[in-house]
């Protein structure tokens, strides 16, 4: 009886959603030529590129997509760029120009050209005014002039598909294969055995960086490393009664966010990452190779008769971290050496 | 409502697999998929949740008169990915564009960690109290006898002892839920909201630092003058029972001139245990009286010492911001922001009393009580940027900049008198002085940017930083930090030139220069006054070492890329870059080298075929000097190097066609291979014996090789039925091969005496899934 419940159920879930689904098809269905494309209001003025203010003007889209009526790029009606009823919404020439000696000769090229094609691309100066006529007064582009992106000559239209109704650079799944277009060196590092989910999609170069410019470093959305990783990983941020300095200045002294071959996205092995700062006291000043079994080196002295050959709990595994488990701080009344 | 008809197929595999169509053409989808995997495995169900066979969806629905009503601005969208596993997520977005937007989300996330984690241990993941079978009896192992029973080691437990260990899958599981908000009050003003609420569960593996291999009393009878009071570890499955709950809300203004955001950022952190326990019985039996007297055999009703150690303390953060700009002029403008934080953080001290053996029941392990009982820590963050832009002279940008950011530590400093571990009662105790770190960085920058023909650019730079570190009120009243600042002078000079439409080159180099503060005497971050003072010289043990980010440092950075459109159809890139830094430190890391080189080309061979590869190799090295002894004179035969190499290699080719079978199916091929090498290798060139191979802790040579291997094949056949539906058959099939003597350490019989093997296992796999999906587009 339980199986043929569960069997009705499925049926009933199947059957709504084909009925919905259905009833949404039954509709009458838009054609590949959107016509809701903003080509409905009149034109309120001639503009110079860049236009800085929108301009509604159904005649002139007309006259672009009489010839520009590829599906691409008609897609933009699907777009937030599409939507005619907000005021703000940008005309054709907004973005590409007046183009008043394209329209009256064809092999003449439009003002702004965004890819090349027939045309040679424009600028990316230029390319960006267009953008940046609505898009430089927020503050998630306040630190755009000057930035790293900026200065690099990196266009919008590098990172964006404008006509898209789905832009890959603003999908969380999709968003990483933008990046590493240019950022090689991280595309070989998020391969790597330790890495953030970017690849699977599941955290992107975005829930971090800040890619139109930041105040913080390598155009961190925060100000600091440390208040960024903090974002998600709060329960490191403290303050605690011991403090690790290096945790307190850089989570980058230790890790490599990107990837690494060492987990948890360790830039080396303990005891080695240790040494790097610590040549004392307890055993940190001790070199450390390898030994029987290619477990990690520092045997046992030899003055108890149980432990002489064996390896020590300083050096395999986790190394100092056996005992220092509290790395990134310890809030313990009894835990300043971060063992508790 | 109108829909658009468009096809878009999202296979199950859209975890691995490339997307199928252009983005360009995605509409509204529904998509239900199957998928089997030959095995269950932790790593390649990470954070894919693939470990298994299941059922999937994913769907993307939008609508709202805007697409269909020239006046209408109403726009919706709900959104789920991967529903099936426990990488889901499902959103909802639902706006008046112009007037305001509203988004709820929910996402999970599962990292695997491990599953094949072992423990005797018993206690849930999750959970923060673990005890022991009480028949699993003492490892009570000590120096000085020749008689130590098979028992007294963890390297050597009896069957019944084996056979109390389990298998526990272990991981942490992410369940994210947000709130996004957007309104417009007027063409000049608008305000934004954003909730997060993000809930952890589960656990991580880590050590334990706990007391191993004491008798009860201390050091009393056979053995007392050895070195056998090591620490005990147990590999323990640390709960993450974490909510974080953050706060963002914007208020913007703008007008032709100037735009201005006021904001505040607050995000709280509570962690539902505030430590986690565990029974010890790499130590006496609770209760026993001198030397082994106090072991407890395996089969009999035994108790345990009883350890904890203290968990992530409950914490606040709360952040006011400014920032703003202004357009002088066409040529000029400016941006500016300072945010002010106070982060908190006022968790009680644990109460519990804290039995440890050789101690008796000591309250927190504290000599005659608590100085306080909280740290009442309390941390003012400060930041404030400015930069100035001018674009008066043609061609010439010029750049003006400076940061400002200080973490001010005001949390109390004390003496907190306590028993530490590895020593006895009566020589161990410790006095421990917590060093409340404050440091501030401020950079300067000055760039010019030159167009010195419509193809060829110049960006010139000269950047500064200085750093300062300083505690507040240290109890000690001495030098908390091995340096009290730097100050870095960095020059950038790059140069990209178009030698063709198609032809495109760039070079870029940069040369910085760190010099640092050694401060001669300073108190050890983490230790006891009166021992630092009389026992360190230079504050360090060997003379000369200087920390890591302490070390004065050169650095050269070389990158250089060329770009090529052969043709419309072929396509090339290649890239490099190489890093050379070399730290001014007697002992210390002295150099680490990087060096990067990326190839990439697609190849498009008609309108329906393309094939794109690419070619990566990075390289690295880091060389480290130090010495075992000396703290007044270093004897060169003390002195050894260590060297780690850090080599990565990775491949992929990726082949899409289209248009098969009448323009109805489409085949993509992706295959990639990544191998990544860590080697490290300790060497004493100096020493007169042959110290590699002798049993004793001046060990050296070179370390097995850590090497990640992965192979990857996918393969993808999508089939357009009609207008609206499409059927996908994927295959996927990957190889990972870890080898890493991490784990050697942890296997039974291969572990220190005191570690109780947990037998994990280096994350291999060998893993075929096969997916099926069908798709319905409206």
């Amino acid at each position: 009886m339980k199986s043929l419940k569960k069997i009705a159920v499925l049926t009933a879930l199947v059957g709504t959603i084909w009925s919905v689904t259905a009833a949404m098809a039954a509709d009458p269905p838009v054609t590949d030529t959107p016509a809701t494309i903003a080509i409905t209001a009149p034109i309120e003025a001639a503009v110079v590129t860049p236009v800085t203010t929108p301009i509604v003007s159904t005649d002139r889209n007309a006259a672009c997509i009489k010839c520009h009526n590829e599906v691409t790029t008609l897609a933009l009606g699907k777009t937030m760029h599409g939507v005619s009823g907000d005021s703000r919404t940008p005309q054709c020439i907004s973005c590409h120009g007046a183009s008043e000696t394209h329209l009256k000769d064809k092999k003449a090229s439009p003002d702004v050209i965004f890819k090349k094609g027939s045309f040679a691309a424009s600028e990316s100066k230029a390319m960006n005014a267009s953008c940046l006529a609505c898009h430089d007064k927020d503050s998630k582009r306040h630190n755009w002039t000057g930035s790293a992106h900026q200065v690099a000559d990196v266009a919008c239209v590098n990172c964006h598909t404008i006509h898209s109704t789905h832009d890959q650079v603003r999908e969380k799944s999709t968003q990483a294969n933008v990046c590493f277009t240019c950022h090689k060196e991280q595309r070989v590092q998020m391969n790597k055995m330790s890495h953030h989910p970017v690849g699977e999609g599941k955290v992107s170069c975005s829930d971090c960086h800040n890619i139109h410019g930041s105040a913080g470093p390598k155009m961190l959305k925060k100000n600091t490393v440390n208040e960024t990783c903090f974002t998600c990983h709060a329960e490191k941020r403290g303050p605690f009664l011991w403090e690790h300095l290096p945790v307190t200045e850089n989570c980058n002294n230790c890790h490599n966010p990107h990837g690494s071959n060492i987990a948890p996205l360790l830039k080396t092995r303990s005891p080695f990452l240790c040494q790097s700062c610590h040549d004392g006291p307890h055993n940190t000043k001790t070199p450390r190779g390898p030994n029987a079994g290619g477990m990690q080196g520092g045997l046992q002295p030899t003055g108890g008769a149980t432990n002489a050959g064996i390896p020590s709990e300083n050096n395999v595994g986790r190394a100092c971290m056996n005992c220092h488990v509290m790395v990134h701080g310890s809030n313990h009344p009894a835990g300043a050496l971060l063992h508790r | 409502m109108k829909y658009k008809i468009n096809v878009k197929v999202i296979s199950i595999m859209s975890l691995a697999l490339p997307l199928v169509l252009s983005a360009a053409e995605i509409e509204n989808y529904v998509e239900i998929s199957g998928f089997d995997a030959s095995k269950n495995s932790a790593k390649f169900g990470e954070y894919t949740g693939l470990n298994d066979s299941n059922i999937n969806g994913n769907l993307d629905i939008r609508g709202g008169n805007a697409y269909s009503d020239p006046e209408g601005v109403r726009l919706w969208e709900i959104k789920g990915n991967d529903l099936g596993t426990t990488s889901r997520s499902l959103s909802g977005t639902m706006s008046e564009q112009g007037k305001w937007k509203l988004k709820v989300g929910y996402d999970e996330l599962r990292h695997n960690i491990s599953d094949n984690y072992q423990t005797p241990q018993q206690g849930a993941m999750g959970g923060n109290t673990f005890t022991l079978p009480t028949t699993f009896g003492t490892i009570n192992a000590y120096g000085g006898s020749a008689t130590v029973a098979s028992k007294d080691s963890a390297r050597v437990l009896d069957a019944t002892q084996l056979s109390l260990f389990h298998t526990e899958k272990v991981g942490t599981t992410r369940h994210n839920t947000s709130f996004g908000s957007n309104y417009i009050i007027n063409d000049n003003l608008n305000l934004t909201f954003d909730y997060n609420h993000l809930e952890q569960t589960g656990a991580k593996l880590v050590g334990t630092g706990a007391q191993g291999g004491m008798n009860t009393p201390i050091q009393t009878g056979a053995g007392a003058s050895d070195t056998w009071r090591a620490e005990a570890v147990f590999i323990l499955m640390n709960p993450t029972k974490y909510k974080t709950d953050t706060f963002d809300l914007g208020l913007n203004w703008f007008n032709d001139k100037a735009h201005m955001t006021a904001s505040y950022f607050g995000s709280i952190f509570k962690d539902g245990f505030n430590s986690v326990s565990w029974e010890n019985n790499l130590t006496s039996n609770i209760g026993g009286a001198t030397n082994k007297s106090g072991a407890c055999a395996s089969g009999t009703s035994c108790q345990y010492e009883y350890n904890s150690m203290s968990t992530a303390p409950n914490n606040s953060y709360h952040q006011l911001g400014l920032q703003g700009g202004y357009i002088f002029s066409h040529e000029t403008r400016a941006v500016a922001g300072i945010t002010y934080g106070i982060n908190t953080q006022k968790d009680s001290y644990l109460s519990a009393d804290l039995p440890e053996p050789g101690l008796g029941t000591v309250p927190t392990m504290q000599i005659g009580g608590l100085p306080a009982n909280t740290l009442a820590g309390k941390i003012i963050q400060t930041h404030a940027d400015f930069k100035v832009t001018n674009q008066s002279v043609d061609k010439l940008q010029l750049t003006a900049g400076y940061k400002y950011n200080k973490r001010d530590n005001r949390s109390p400093s004390k003496y907190y008198l306590y028993y530490n571990l590895g020593g006895v009662a009566t020589s161990n105790k410790y006095t421990g002085i917590n060093n409340p770190y404050s440091h501030y960085k401020s950079e300067t920058e000055l760039a010019a940017d030159y167009r010195l023909t419509s193809a060829q650019k110049i960006h010139l730079a000269y950047e500064t930083e200085k750093f300062k570190r300083w505690c507040n009120n240290a109890a000690h009243g001495l030098e908390c930090v091995g340096s009290t600042g730097s100050f870095e002078n960095k020059v950038k000079l790059d140069y990209k030139i178009k030698a063709t439409d198609d032809l495109h080159f760039s070079a870029g180099y940069s040369y910085g220069k760190r010099t640092a503060e050694d401060v001669a005497h300073y108190m050890t971050p983490i230790g006891s006054e009166a021992t630092i003072q009389a026992s360190q010289m230079d504050g360090k043990d060997v003379l000369g070492f200087v920390s890591l980010p302490f070390a004065a440092r050169n650095e050269h950075i070389l990158k250089t890329g060329a770009t090529w459109q052969f043709s419309e159809q072929l396509d090339f890139s290649l890239n490099g870059s190489y890093t050379k830094d070399n730290f001014e430190s007697a002992v210390g890391v002295q150099r680490m080298n990087n060096e990067a080189a990326n190839f990439d080309t697609s190849y498009a061979y008609n309108d329906n075929n393309i094939i794109s590869a690419y070619l990566s190799y990075q390289y690295g090295i880091r060389d480290m000097h130090n010495a075992n002894d000396g703290s007044t004179t270093v004897l060169p035969t003390k002195f050894w190097d260590n060297r780690l190499n850090d080599d990565s290699r990775s491949f992929g080719l990726v082949s899409k066609h289209t248009g098969l079978l009448g323009g109805n199916m489409e085949v993509i091929g992706d295959v990639s291979y990544s191998l990544d090498e860590t080697k490290i290798s300790t060497q004493i060139p100096y020493a007169t014996t042959t110290p590699c191979t002798a049993v004793t802790d001046l060990s050296c040579g070179t370390l097995p090789t850590i090497k990640d291997s992965r192979l990857t094949l996918k393969l993808t056949d999508n089939y357009k039925i009609n207008k609206n539906n499409k059927v996908s058959l994927g295959y996927m099939y990957e190889k990972r091969h870890v080898e890493d003597y991490y784990y050697n350490g942890y296997q039974y019989g291969y572990t220190p005496n005191r570690i109780m093997p947990s037998n994990e296992q280096a994350p291999s796999y060998n893993v075929s899934m096969v997916t099926v999906s069908y798709n319905y587009t409206f």
